[in-house]
């Protein structure tokens, strides 16, 4: 039996006053079930990030089983986690996206477009958060090297 | 760039939403329905000057569909609303 | 024209050096490129657009009409800039800067071009609507087309990264002079996130160059302490609001060139702002009189500014014409620099402005106008004369012109928030009538005329943009003293004087004369004799030219101004680069593109990378030495001899699950899905309402309330907006729901003869004998230790088999499956390949094979419309006349007569009908087979299938050659699928 390798999409930015990090979840599941209230988290390890009426993208740092509820998808593959640190991470946001910042206090979460593409996008302690499908991953991840060269 | 009240995420700007045009009762079923009547479902809409119901779509947030009463000439947003909710 | 030697606001310590047309001359830091071109004499900067006439500055900001230069300088990142469009008047001065006239050649000075000018009886406007007509039009238009213009891009890329941000505040106030710093104050004291914005480098509008006293103090005091007292607010100097944008969204341009942060980039600003207040101030109109376009015609107010702000005198022999009194502080500061001042003002009592005007030396002439001037590239003479006796001229020796015929309120954004105008008449101005919802106006953009009233609008505008978002301020208003009320303006449009050539829009060289020529050929709105002469269409928008036009165009089509009206305000105000409106998003950050799980390993193992719809994705994987050609035809070859790989990640994965999973989908699909067994595949159609076919795919089914769905590549986004729609709007009593698992798994094909025995050498559960995994199935398990799942579907006509693994594992399996295959051959292949592989069996390409009138009895998919009972999405559709016409096209296969031709993707398929070719078709696919080593056509032809049956030929046309080809069913290479099932 061959023993395949996983290769995450990673990457590390830095600049003055901004650490741009890809982290690599335990699990990522996509579950339609019990409701929560619109866009906001709730949890913390594992958490659930509010998607749809009815639908949650539930996130564990530290290995979990799987949720129990109507409908699980496993996309633990499909989703790539970007974290933003510093004093510069909100003009680094700003330069992606309309969202008001004050519209994002911690327990919220919104869903948006970030540098043109679909995030889901929250604040998780001192960090900014922001899921984004694994396909268009190195393509912002190349834009933040961009926009991070704009932050002197 | 208008700012558009989702009716889950609140205000937002333009670009994340898509436009669903004006909706229509769709006439079924297929076989009880006439050329006229199948035409004017898919392509005759009432296009007001002024106040217009419209689908909208919040495709680059939470990916639903709402309801909207925008005024077609000077674009204020007077209302938007799940789909079904009272009119 | 010279620099006096004190009195300027700007700091005389550090000299710059630049150069103008190659001669080096100096400057001052602050200076801007125009205060440097005059204080060092230069009086002709351009050559006008049509005429190249010499033209030299007449303004002093954004308003500038003549003075656009190319400029190449080095900014402080060490980057070489170029700007072939630079405003002389709003660039500021910095070493090295090495400025060139545009539209003058050899120079503007002295231009070749300039005899045009002898001609312009047969250039009015709109000549090209008459002249240059025989025997072509196409043979002038070159020649012209490179006459014209105002200079010239650089070959080279741009260097510049340009910035993008997005802002929210509570109050945007737009302007910093009095009334907006006013505004700002107020607005500030309450708590509330502000945000100031002016376009210059320093806070305080006409401040800086009318002075004045505000709140007992010196203004400038006045503005650095409330600039100072603004420390929580988001302050943006060099900054241009340039549109508005529905709901109080703005776009800003900051210009950081010469910032003194460091910076290189410009940055565009979208702000959303709750409440906005404009302060954007007042233009002044130029007088229009004959050859009011010579250099030395200058505007009053810049004048001052030039004088005030940068020490220039703009000349020493001054005729100083005007119909209002603000000119006058113009006057009164030319004289104490040592100016010999004459002043023609129209009316015929001007008031105590003239008498004081008078005491300090100025010789004035009451009721009377300029009525010409003189001297080419510099005036030499003006002549007076009484407006009510235009031929009695009075010969004056003269160096500058500066003229006054009053101030049009800067209304563009409230124009473009959808604020009407109108036309006071004693002001002789439009002005905004009422303020939209979430907007305040103040200063002189709301009519005020003296410093108090700018002021105390611009406080009374800020308390009101907080009392709109519920907060009180407590705070005293600032004061300026009282003045005396001006003597009113006398409206003065264009001189009676017939014969002559009376400049409107200097930039693009449009004359009074053009206006009634316009008037004259019925183009009586203002938005036709906009585009009938180009009046008010060049980068100065019509800021000095828009009232004064349609001023004319009321008195020659005998209307009132308010009658005529003004054209439709647009963004934006200034000239804003494509690449600040890009800012990131342009060469490899353009578009959001996709990448496969397997990236990495097509780029090692040499494919060739093009963009298929938002993924990237190898055509083919050429070897050395060889073409993308070869490498096809080597790889379809391989496929069906041996074995080839696939990456098919791309493709689409919706999951449904629900009770009413099945019971949806049949409402949705033009096929029966609901009697789709589990573990079952079929290949399905979607439908638009209109019947014509979005996506085709493949729908499996995973157990009794969940489905596993495959839409195209391309297709998957809509596909899954479909699905919620229809769930959403028309059918929410349905239980079911969508998960898009796409970017979640990996699916690599394994196509060919060799397939199977490959797959036997991967570990995995799944039994894949032929009884357990037959065509058109799939089974979930382990493969590699890894949840899975098998499916048999193919889209190269050879058994093939797609394996997906999560995606995270998907570059491992790939470089796994090559290994497990290389003894039997196995070879990687891309999309070209793969297009011809389906070509050969004629599986259609949605939107290459197909088009947005495709229906599905056209590609001879009728079944499913006889058998299946309930209202599918686009079942309506399918029974109209037009659905059921027998001429419909048809999608066939061709054989081309020639074997060894490969007709074009779009050739006609043609009869002829009448003595002419009429298409009946054409053909939508075509390649070079290598199984059948021919050249092989698919196409939508008028009644194909009859053409098929008979065997019939048909003539190709395409780009004038004429060819034939043999109508057939589409399929050449297996018809019956043994090697499918075998």
């Amino acid at each position: 039996m061959a023993d395949l390798a996983r290769h995450p999409v990673a990457a590390r930015i830095e600049a003055p006053g901004l650490v741009v990090t890809t982290r690599a979840p335990a699990g990522q599941w996509l579950v339609t079930g019990t409701d929560m209230e619109p866009n906001t988290r709730a949890g913390t390890d594992p958490y659930a990030l509010w998607l749809a009426p009815g639908r949650r993208l539930v996130v564990a740092d530290t290995p979990a089983p799987a949720p129990d509820d109507t409908f699980v998808s496993d996309v633990t593959d499909g989703l790539v986690l970007i974290e933003i640190i510093g004093s510069r991470s909100m003009d680094l946001l700003a330069m992606g996206c309309p969202l008001d910042p004050l519209s994002l206090p911690q327990g919220a979460c919104a869903q948006t477009l970030f540098a043109g593409i679909r995030v889901v996008l929250y604040r998780h302690g001192a960090a900014v958060r922001m899921h984004v499908e694994r396909p268009l991953a190195s393509w912002l991840l190349d834009w933040f090297r961009q926009a991070a060269t704009s932050l002197r | 760039m208008l700012l558009i009240p989702c009716p889950w995420c609140g205000p937002r700007s333009e670009p994340e939403f898509q436009f669903g045009g004006e909706p229509a009762t769709r006439p079924v079923p297929a076989a009880e329905v006439s050329d006229a009547a199948w035409g004017a479902y898919l392509y005759v809409r009432s296009n007001e000057k002024g106040p217009h119901r419209e689908l909208w779509c919040h495709a680059g947030g939470c990916g639903q569909w709402f309801l909207m009463e925008r005024d077609t000439v000077t674009h204020a947003v007077l209302r938007t609303h799940k789909p079904g909710a009272a009119a | 024209m010279r620099r006096l030697p004190d009195g300027s606001r700007i700091a005389r310590a550090a000299p710059v050096a630049f150069t103008w047309e190659g001669r080096p001359m100096q400057g001052l830091a602050g200076d801007t490129l125009a205060s440097a071109l005059l204080a060092n004499g230069v009086r002709v900067v351009g050559r006008s657009f049509k005429y190249h006439r010499p033209r030299g500055i007449f303004g002093a900001w954004a308003e500038e009409p003549n003075a656009i230069l190319d400029l190449s300088w080095q900014d402080r990142a060490g980057i070489a800039r170029h700007d072939p469009n630079a405003r002389a008047t709003m660039v500021e001065l910095l070493p090295g800067m090495a400025a060139r006239g545009v539209n003058g050649w050899p120079s503007v000075e002295r231009d070749v071009y300039g005899l045009i000018d002898l001609a312009h009886r047969f250039l009015p406007a709109g000549f090209y609507y008459k002249t240059f007509m025989a025997p072509d039009w196409h043979r002038y238009e070159p020649g012209i087309r490179r006459m014209a213009g105002l200079g010239r891009l650089h070959d080279s890329a741009d260097p510049l990264r340009y910035e993008t941000r997005h802002a929210h505040c509570d109050v945007l106030v737009v302007g910093g002079g009095p009334a907006g710093i006013a505004a700002a104050r107020a607005a500030a004291a309450s708590g509330l996130r502000v945000m100031l914005v002016d376009d210059r480098a320093a806070w305080g509008g006409s401040l800086l160059w009318q002075g004045g006293t505000i709140d007992d103090r010196p203004a400038t005091e006045w503005v650095a302490d409330s600039i100072a007292g603004l420390a929580e607010a988001t302050l943006l100097p060099r900054t241009t609001v340039f549109g508005w944008y529905d709901h109080n969204a703005l776009g800003l341009l900051e210009r950081r060139t010469a910032a003194a942060a460091g910076w290189a980039e410009d940055r565009l600003w979208h702000v959303r702002a709750r409440q906005v207040v404009l302060a954007t101030g007042a233009i002044e109109r130029p007088l229009v009189f004959p050859d009011n376009d010579r250099p030395g015609v200058m505007s009053a107010a810049a004048v001052l500014q030039y004088l005030r702000e940068y020490a220039v005198l703009a000349g020493e022999r001054v005729l100083v014409a005007t119909n209002n009194d603000t000119a006058y502080d113009t006057v009164l500061a030319l004289c104490a620099a040592g100016a010999a001042v004459t002043v023609a003002d129209a009316r015929t009592d001007p008031g105590p402005a003239a008498r004081r005007a008078a005491e300090a030396g100025a010789r004035i002439r009451a009721g009377s106008v300029v009525a010409g001037v003189g001297g080419r590239r510099g005036i030499r003479w003006a002549e007076v004369a009484p407006l009510a006796s235009l031929s009695t001229r009075e010969r004056l020796p003269a160096d500058l012109v500066a003229v006054s015929g009053g101030w049009s309120p800067a209304v563009h954004l409230f124009s473009q928030s959808g604020g009407k105008l109108r036309w006071d008449e004693a002001e002789a101005a439009f002005l905004p009538a009422t303020p939209r919802p979430g907007q305040h106006l103040a200063g002189a953009l709301a009519g005020a005329a003296s410093l108090a009233a700018c002021l105390a609008g611009g406080h009374r505008a800020g308390l009101a943009a907080a009392r709109a978002l519920d907060r009180h301020v407590d705070l005293a208003p600032p004061r300026a003293p009282d003045t005396p009320a001006p003597a009113p303006i006398q409206a003065l449009w264009h001189l009676p004087l017939r014969g002559t050539r009376q400049w409107i829009d200097f930039q693009n060289d449009v004359t009074v004369k053009d206006v009634a020529l316009a008037a004259a050929e019925n183009y009586a709105s203002v938005e036709h004799l906009k585009r009938y002469t180009t009046l008010g269409m060049a980068t100065d928008q019509g800021k000095t030219s828009n009232v004064n036009g349609l001023a004319a165009l009321a008195a020659f089509t005998g209307r009132e101004i308010p009658q005529v009206g003004t054209t439709t305000f647009r963004p934006p105000f200034v000239p804003v680069s494509l690449g600040a409106m890009a800012g990131l998003r342009h060469s490899a950050l353009h578009t959001p593109i996709r990448h496969l799980p397997a990236h990495a390993e097509h780029l090692a193992d040499g494919a060739e990378m093009r963009e298929y719809g938002v993924w990237l994705r190898p055509a083919c994987y050429p070897r050395a030495g060889e073409t993308v050609a070869q490498a096809i035809q080597r790889e379809a070859a391989a496929v069906r001899t041996q074995a080839g790989l696939f990456d098919g990640s791309s493709l689409g994965k919706i999951e449904v699950h629900g009770p009413d999973a099945a019971a949806f989908l049949n409402l949705i699909y033009y096929n029966e899905v609901a009697t789709l067994k589990p573990g079952r595949i079929r290949y399905c159609l979607l439908l638009r309402e209109t019947g014509t076919v979005l996506d085709d795919g493949v729908v499996a089914r995973i157990a009794p309330d969940r489905y596993l769905l495959s839409p195209s590549s391309s297709h998957t986004g809509a596909v899954l907006a479909m699905l919620e729609l229809w769930h959403q709007t028309e059918y929410p009593s349905l239980r079911v729901a969508f998960h898009d698992v796409t970017a979640a798994w990996a699916t690599l094909a394994v196509s060919g003869p060799r397939s199977r025995d490959i797959l036997r050498r991967l570990h995995t559960g799944i039994d894949l004998s032929d009884a357990a995994l037959a065509h058109m199935s799939l089974a979930h398990g382990t493969i590699e230790d890894l949840p899975g799942r098998i499916a048999r579907v193919s889209f190269t006509g050879e058994r093939s088999y797609e394996i997906s693994v999560p995606a995270g594992y998907g570059a491992a399996l790939w470089q796994h499956l090559l290994t497990l295959g290389r003894d039997d051959g196995i070879t990687p292949y891309g999309i070209e390949s793969l297009s011809v592989l389906r070509a050969e069996k004629g599986y259609i390409l949605i939107g290459t094979d197909s088009d947005g009138m495709t229906l599905p009895d056209d590609l001879g998919m009728s079944g499913p419309l006889r058998a299946k009972k309930v209202d599918f999405v686009g079942k309506r559709s399918l029974l109209t006349p037009d659905a059921t016409r027998p001429d419909r096209r048809q999608f066939v296969g061709l054989l081309p007569a020639d074997p060894g031709f490969v007709p074009a993707v779009g050739t006609h398929a043609v009869v002829q009908e009448g003595g002419a070719r009429r298409s009946i078709g054409w053909i939508t696919t075509s390649a070079h087979s290598p199984a059948l080593g021919r050249s092989i056509a698919l196409g939508m032809i008028e009644r194909g299938r009859a053409l098929a049956d008979a065997g019939a030929e048909v003539e190709l046309f395409h780009l004038g050659q004429a060819s034939r080809a043999v109508v057939t069913a589409p399929c050449f290479h297996d018809p019956a699928g043994e090697k499918l099932h075998g």
